[in-house]
């Protein structure tokens, strides 16, 4: 309990929760959520999809929408920001307006069910993730790699033998370009040129006359265009960047970084150092090797009748080391983490190699949902039964 | 001023003292617990956000270093440079020197003009490309710093050349500097043939004449491996195979290829190919082989310190072992019988190692 001894204090903080406490504010969200959804799920077809989900619902705010191939420069509440609204008035309002009764615990259980739906849906957002597994029967795998994000990587010698340490910048920083520092750095990153997607192509050696994009490493080896972001979910942007590694003798220059090349080795002292872009890594404590892969078809057609990893799971801690059949609509729940079977195909090396892409699922929250739709229905089931109860003892009287 | 009780009977918003503080000890009123709700609800906002903008931070961890991926730039079975190696023939003008086959090139040459100027000749099939003329030369203009051309235009500028008896086209691109492009086009069953002739302006201008020339005298042998190619249709040599290799079918131009064994995810594989000539000597073969590595071409002073003599007993093959990046290739040529045997031990180094005594000795003694 705390009480303000300012009275104006006092007045603005009873006008905020009637703001807060307000129907109309519900009503508002709720128009606004409509309308967000559809100019989200509209703009999906100039946008792309993802592209979308991240700027109209995984957003507080969204400025200028996509309409049938328009630019209209209209301002709305994002997804987190009309749902964070709801849930505070909606749980304001419960606060404010409770009042205990057995005819209306149906109402509140059914609220509390709708709470539920919101806060898990919002935790999802915010704490769950996806990746990709990919690997070749018989290869070892401590990590998953993102299909959307991209990180640069300044890798080096860890004290163990056969392990680096990475300091890994978030693509996000790079799109920012300017200087980027850190303290396990010995340079400053000095990001020159970003480009969100890209192709890249071997140098014509009488061909290619013009600059070469970079001065050191793959740089002057390649062509670098620039093209526009893709939109489509079956592509992937390519990004690129031309940094500079100011502040260390011997990193002259400048270097090109894209997932389309090998790490580039430089030395800092006496100290060597790798750069890469890559796909953004998610690493596990513990490791998965691809042993079998089995996929099977219905006969005399293409149609997919089993997807099957077999995986040896090792997990030194814990001291874990087993076989495990990963296969659709089996997937295995390990550590938080649910490994779905994704995709399979052949080793474009050696074709008489399987390989194996697993979904990689992280989702702290996923029973949300669940216990929050069963807590509505329980909700209105009670009070349907409540009003049919009262219904049936009048016409009886 | 109300209770909170006393709001509890009429909890309507508008009621402008609805939220007034319960003052008794040891009660707690709804709009109390509005704002401890509310207090929470702000600290609970502030850790999501700041949960949220974790994508943001760079972090800093160890993890086991990478082991070598399986390679993903294998070309396809359908690529035109998968199938078989057509055999080419030609004159040689003089002054030009022969490079060998590159990656995607059947043959190269390299030209020295006057003046240190250089040109190079390299003959490509790719895909068909009939019809596509137009698109082909504005892709060359692009890639000069040029304006696309109209139809018309293009039409216009294309020359009508001989290729080996057959009917070809061929047309210059001058770029905004010094270089220059002749290309001629033939339209073939099997692909389109390339053969171009780029570099400095004036020598490709002196040497257009000479590739006039060359191209009359190229012919082509397609798709069948004559007795000194690698080729299904050839015996196979009695091999004396180390026992724990383990065949494969050959691709094409092969002779034989085996699988040694893995170590864990580590993978390599030997390939043997006879040719009737050293197709370009051994500085072209090394480089070849650097290039499927990823390694950067080395020069002819630099050919000696990485080339060594197979054996005492075999002074005349030459050996070279090459790693990058935990990949590595150990490939030998040895003339032998009239024709140029090549032997390549290649894949991940882990397994290479192991098995190069053995590869030497099998170079050394086979057939």
């Amino acid at each position: 309990m705390f009480v303000l001894p300012n009275p104006i204090l006092e007045r603005m903080i009873q006008q905020l929760i009637r703001f807060l406490t307000s129907l109309r504010l519900t009503v508002v969200c709720l128009a606004l959520g409509i309308l967000l959804v559809w100019v989200g799920t509209v703009a999906q077809s100039d946008e792309g999809l993802y592209q979308a989900q991240q700027r109209y619902f995984k957003h507080w705010w969204v400025a200028g929408v996509s309409l049938f191939g328009y630019r209209v420069p209209l301002a709305l509440p994002g997804g987190y920001l009309i749902g964070t609204v709801l849930l505070v008035n909606l749980v304001a309002s419960h606060l404010a307006r409770f009042k205990f009764a057995w005819k209306k615990l149906g109402i509140h259980i059914t609220h509390v069910g709708i709470i539920l739906l919101l806060v898990g849906q919002l935790t999802t957002d915010l704490f769950s993730r996806e990746t990709q597994m990919r690997f070749a029967e018989g290869e070892t795998k401590s990590y998953s790699e993102s299909a959307q994000e991209n990180e640069l990587v300044f890798l080096t010698d860890a004290s163990a033998p056969d392990r680096d340490e990475v300091v890994a910048i978030p693509e996000s920083l790079l799109r920012r370009k300017g200087e980027i520092r850190h303290e396990k750095l010995p340079f400053t990153v000095r990001v020159q040129q970003y480009h969100v997607n890209s192709q890249l192509r071997r140098r014509g050696p009488m061909v290619d006359t013009g600059p070469p994009p970079a001065t050191q490493g793959a740089g002057p080896g390649v062509v670098l265009t620039p093209v526009a972001e893709t939109r489509s979910m079956d592509e992937r942007n390519l990004p690129s960047a031309v940094l500079e590694l100011a502040g260390a003798p011997g990193t002259s220059g400048t270097w090109l970084v894209s997932p389309l090349l090998e790490p580039q080795e430089f030395k800092v002292g006496d100290r060597s150092w790798r750069m890469a872009l890559r796909w953004r890594r998610v690493y596990n404590p513990f490791s998965m090797q691809l042993l079998k892969t089995t996929h099977e078809v219905y006969r005399g057609t293409d149609i997919p009748k089993n997807f099957q990893s077999r995986i040896r799971l090792e997990n030194p801690a814990k001291r874990e080391n087993r076989e495990v059949d990963i296969y659709m609509n089996n997937p295995l729940r390990y550590q938080g983490l649910t490994f779905f079977q994704y995709q399979m195909g052949r080793d474009e090396m050696d074709q008489s190699r399987g390989t194996s892409t697993l979904q990689v699922v992280r989702n702290p929250s996923w029973l949300t949902p669940y216990v929050g739709c069963a807590t509505v229905a329980a909700g209105l089931l009670y009070q349907f039964l409540m009003h049919l109860a009262g219904f049936i003892k009048r016409r009886v009287a | 001023m109300k209770t909170a009780s006393a709001r509890s009977q009429n909890p309507v918003a508008g009621d402008r003292n609805a939220c007034a503080p319960s003052r008794r000890r040891g009660r707690t009123g709804p709009c109390d617990r509005l704002r401890a709700d509310w207090a929470l609800g702000v600290a609970l906002s502030f850790v999501l956000w700041n949960t949220g903008c974790d994508s943001e931070k760079i972090e800093v961890y160890t993890a086991a270093k990478d082991k070598p991926a399986p390679a993903t730039a294998a070309r396809s079975a359908s690529s035109p440079s998968a199938r078989a190696r057509p055999q080419l023939r030609w004159q040689l003008p003089a002054g030009w020197r022969e490079l060998g086959p590159g990656q995607m090139s059947l043959a190269s040459f390299q030209i020295e003009g006057e003046g240190g100027g250089r040109a190079q000749v390299t003959v490509t099939p790719l895909a068909k490309l009939g019809g596509r003329e137009v698109e082909v030369v504005n892709m060359w203009r692009e890639q000069l710093g040029l304006e696309p051309l109209g139809r018309e235009e293009i039409e216009r500028q294309f020359e009508n050349v001989t290729v080996g008896g057959e009917p070809g086209r061929l047309f210059a691109v001058d770029g905004a500097g010094a270089d220059r492009i002749v290309t001629a086009i033939v339209h073939r069953p099997e692909a389109s043939w390339f053969y171009k002739l780029a570099g400095d302006a004036k020598v490709v201008t002196a040497q257009k004449a000479a590739f006039v020339e060359f191209l009359r005298t190229v012919q082509i042998q397609e798709g069948a491996p004559d007795e000194s190619s690698g080729g299904d249709s050839e015996p196979k040599p009695v091999w004396q195979v180390p026992s724990s290799w383990r065949e494969l079918p050959a691709g094409q131009m092969q002779l034989a290829k085996f699988a040694v064994p893995a170590r864990g995810p580590a993978k390599a594989e030997v390939s043997i190919s006879r040719f009737p000539n050293d197709t370009g000597g051994t500085l072209a073969n090394v480089n070849r082989w650097r290039r499927q590595l990823g390694l950067a071409e080395v020069a002819e002073t630099e050919l000696a310190g990485m080339v060594s003599a197979l054996g005492p007993s075999h002074p005349e093959g030459k050996l070279v072992d090459l790693t990058h990046e935990q990949r590595r290739l150990v490939g030998v040529i040895v003339p032998r019988s009239g024709a140029y045997w090549f032997y390549k031990l290649m894949g991940d180094a882990e397994a290479v190692a192991p098995e190069k005594e053995a590869f030497v000795r099998f170079a050394q003694s086979n057939p």
